[in-house]
């Protein structure tokens, strides 16, 4: 569960900067195809701007030859010029497609009519002169070829004119051209602001958006290392203390078993083995058969201590032995009963450990005691996991607290065990607490199945 | 969640300002690449050739574009060939060029040449009818005529005349000299000349007028030149000058200016340019007479167009003429100001 709901908001995250790219990138997609087309339009009209120049030109020169055969042939009568002439022709209705040919409220296009039909009466007065020539009527042919030249001299003119006035079109086409890239080119400027701007707007949106996340994940790492070096801590009490206890403890067995006293050897034994466990118990992790045997081992140390009052039961899903847990979670919260819970406690006291399966799979273990009870906001603070400036400096420094709600035992106490398997399955809902004049319950319900996350 | 529904809202707000943008600066540059261009009131469907001796003859220019105007509400293109072709083509070389053209009708500044004639009685033939705006071809197949009239436009001058004697106290015989545009006109003005006296005898009031015809010829310099020597080789200068042609009218008052003779000759021309309205507004010319343009353009292309529907047309169509004084020349000049 925690790793999955880690990887929740990782995915959330994830999700986002996903977002925000392919936005961008469809932004940028979009601006760049508009940009691409519009380039490619602009390009075709300036290659189109002065392509009817290119044409009248072409007509021209067709106009031209046509006159050029025409004398020829007049002058020589070969058949070579009036092959050319009727090729040349041939090509001249061509190229004199592309003009208009009928009335329109443009001079451009009246002029374009006027050259395709002066065009239709030159090509006629020339074939009739080619006729003429051919009829050998020289008076004739000459008369037309006067008629011809000097339609000849106006069909020119006209296209002369049509060319120029072309060529006035196109020139303020090509400026408005001009000036249209130089509008694209502005507007692309602008646009490209405009995404740089929005680019730093979602680089700080963005870093808003994942300021909170790192900022909780940054607490937590904190959170943890003061934990590693309450431990560290610990562990340096201990090694301190475990060194003599255990060369005592040692020589205390030895003693007793020299003495042959079996339940001297025993107990020092059991005592031995619970501080050999808090020593030797390094890692985070341990099993819960591992955990159940602490609290064995710590019943049988306080059985001793207090004559045997304390009854000590125990009901265990087996299944569940070789289940990961944390470590040092549930000797304090029997070492809770035995020191609070029975205080004030006369007669049977009882301490239960229950483990067994709970809902989606979840492991359900339980401390509860028949003693005096807790009250109902010494639950509500205990179960806050809150702590006071006081109490957190205390804590690194395992002194005693004061309160129903502190207990001691080598810095471990009961919130203690709230605060970190809350960190560890991050979860808040791990800690039960049921109380009432006849006892008190402790439930922890801690996800069964997980992994490993370097939180 | 409602953080992140704002950055949303924030930034769809952002890309659809870029988009927006983007279209805006589109739209700017499709409306900056491409100008509107003049639609005529109705598809145009017909093509006339107008042909004039020097369309950059004031009068001749505003004939031309109101003749334009009006044939695009009838769905007509009307060109003008001398805008076409080099100026150095003649009369007859733009008739020949337009005919070529085939147009569906053409305009003519007509005379009474030959050659002009011939040409006329071509495009006829090839199934272009022409009609003869302001000078007539009388020998030739034209469809029909319009001016303003030679009668109308002597009695016009001869009113001019009655009312300037009036406003310089003047009485009995008169000397006006009558500048005719053309030798080939002088026949067509006789009647307007005639017209004039006329007019002068019969409401002058004992005014009489002892006129001299001078022909300008053909040109600008050579019309100058005419004026120049007539009104300084006589002893005693007309009391009246009258002038038919907008360029005479120009000439007369450079050459008045010119020999600082403006006020001791009662000129009385045919122009609208800028120029003459200006000398008629500061009284140094004393009136112009000038062709509706406007009507007779009007009744150009309602003639060809009925003639081109039903094959009939009126031979000749007569245009009114307008009176410029000093106080309608101020008035258009200040119409033009604003």
């Amino acid at each position: 569960m925690k790793t999955r709901s880690e990887s929740l908001k990782k995915m959330k995250l994830r999700s986002r900067i996903l977002f925000v790219c392919a936005v961008m990138f469809l932004v940028s997609f979009f601006i760049t195809a508009r940009n691409v087309l519009q380039t490619r339009s602009l390009t075709e009209r300036m290659e189109e701007s002065f392509l009817t120049n290119r044409q009248l030109l072409e007509v021209q020169n067709g106009l031209q030859q046509i006159e050029t055969d025409v004398e020829t042939f007049l002058n020589t009568r070969s058949n070579a010029s009036l092959e050319a002439y009727y090729e040349h022709v041939r090509t001249y209705e061509e190229s004199i497609r592309f003009l208009h040919t009928s009335p329109s409220a443009t001079d451009s296009d009246i002029l374009e009519k006027n050259v395709v039909r002066m065009s239709e009466s030159y090509l006629a007065i020339a074939d009739r002169a080619i006729s003429e020539k051919r009829g050998r009527d020289i008076d004739a042919y000459q008369a037309t070829f006067v008629e011809l030249t000097e339609q000849f001299r106006f069909l020119n003119a006209m296209i002369a004119t049509l060319n120029n006035r072309q060529f006035e079109k196109n020139a303020i086409s090509n400026d408005a051209m001009l000036l249209s890239a130089q509008n694209a080119t502005r507007s692309q400027m602008i646009i490209l602001g405009l995404i740089a701007l929005l680019g730093i707007f979602l680089i700080i949106m963005l870093g808003r958006m994942v300021d909170p996340i790192e900022s909780e994940i940054h607490e937590r790492e904190i959170r943890m290392e003061t934990q590693v070096k309450d431990a560290e801590l610990k562990y340096l009490r201990a090694q301190i203390n475990p060194h003599f206890l255990f060369n005592t403890l040692n020589a205390g067995t030895q003693l007793a078993m020299m003495e042959g006293s079996d339940r001297t050897y025993q107990y020092l034994h059991k005592v031995a083995d619970f501080y050999r466990y808090l020593v030797r118990e390094e890692g985070a992790v341990t099993t819960l058969q591992k955990e159940i045997e602490i609290v064995d081992d710590f019943m049988y140390i306080i059985n001793v201590r207090y004559g045997g009052d304390i009854a000590y039961e125990k009901d265990i899903d087996e299944t569940l032995l070789q289940g990961d847990v944390p470590s040092m979670i549930l000797q304090p919260l029997v070492e809770n009963c035995t020191k609070h819970g029975f205080a004030e406690k006369e007669g049977e006291k009882t301490i239960r450990l229950k483990a067994s399966r709970g809902e989606e799979n979840e492991m359900r273990l339980s401390v509860s005691d028949n003693g005096g009870g807790m009250s109902k906001e010494m639950i509500e603070k205990v179960l806050s996991g809150e702590e006071n400036e006081a109490e957190a400096s205390n804590a690194n420094t395992h002194t005693a607290q004061e309160g129903a709600d502190s207990y001691t035992r080598g810095g471990v106490g009961l919130r203690n065990v709230l605060r970190r398997l809350r960190m560890y399955y991050n979860k808040e809902d791990v800690m039960e607490i049921t109380s009432s004049a006849e006892g008190t319950t402790i439930l922890l319900k801690l996800p069964l199945a997980y992994e490993e996350t370097d939180v | 969640m409602k953080k992140q529904g704002k950055i949303t809202t924030i930034y769809s707000l952002a890309v659809l300002l870029l988009l927006l943008v983007s279209a805006c600066g589109r739209a700017a540059q499709n409306r900056s690449s491409t100008g509107t261009p003049d639609t005529p009131d109705v598809p145009v469907t017909a093509h006339y050739c107008l042909v004039a001796e020097n369309i950059e003859d004031y009068q001749w220019r505003r004939l031309f574009l109101s003749t334009a105007r009006e044939g695009l509400k009838q769905g007509v293109f009307v060109e003008a060939m001398n805008d076409d072709l080099p100026t150095d083509y003649t009369k007859q070389d733009l008739l020949k060029a337009a005919i070529a053209c085939k147009p569906d009708g053409i305009f003519l500044e007509g005379d009474n040449t030959e050659e002009t004639a011939a040409l006329i009685d071509k495009a006829t033939q090839e199934g272009i009818p022409v009609i003869t705006l302001m000078a007539d071809a009388e020998n030739s197949s034209r469809i029909c005529h319009i001016e303003s009239g030679n009668y109308h436009l002597g009695r016009a001058y001869g009113r001019q005349i009655i009312q300037a004697a009036k406003e310089l106290n003047l009485t009995g015989q008169q000397d006006v000299l009558v500048i005719v545009d053309d030798a080939l006109n002088r026949q067509n003005r006789s009647s307007a000349i005639s017209a004039m006296m006329e007019v002068v005898a019969a409401e002058g009031e004992g005014l009489s007028l002892n006129v001299n015809t001078e022909t300008a010829e053909e040109g600008v310099f050579t019309s100058a030149q005419a004026i120049r020597i007539r009104i300084l080789s006589v002893d005693r200068i007309p009391d009246f000058i009258i002038l038919f042609s907008e360029q005479d009218t120009l000439n007369a008052y450079q050459v008045l200016v010119d020999y600082n003779r403006i006020g001791d000759v009662t000129m009385i021309g045919c122009s609208s340019s800028e120029t003459i309205l200006n000398a008629v507004a500061r009284g140094a010319v004393h009136s112009v007479i000038v062709t509706e343009e406007e009507e007779l353009a009007k009744n150009a292309i309602e003639a060809m167009e009925t003639f081109r529907t039903t094959g009939h047309v009126s031979e000749y169509i007569a245009a009114d003429t307008i009176v410029i004084d000093r106080e309608v020349a101020e008035r258009m000049m200040n119409e033009d100001a604003q």
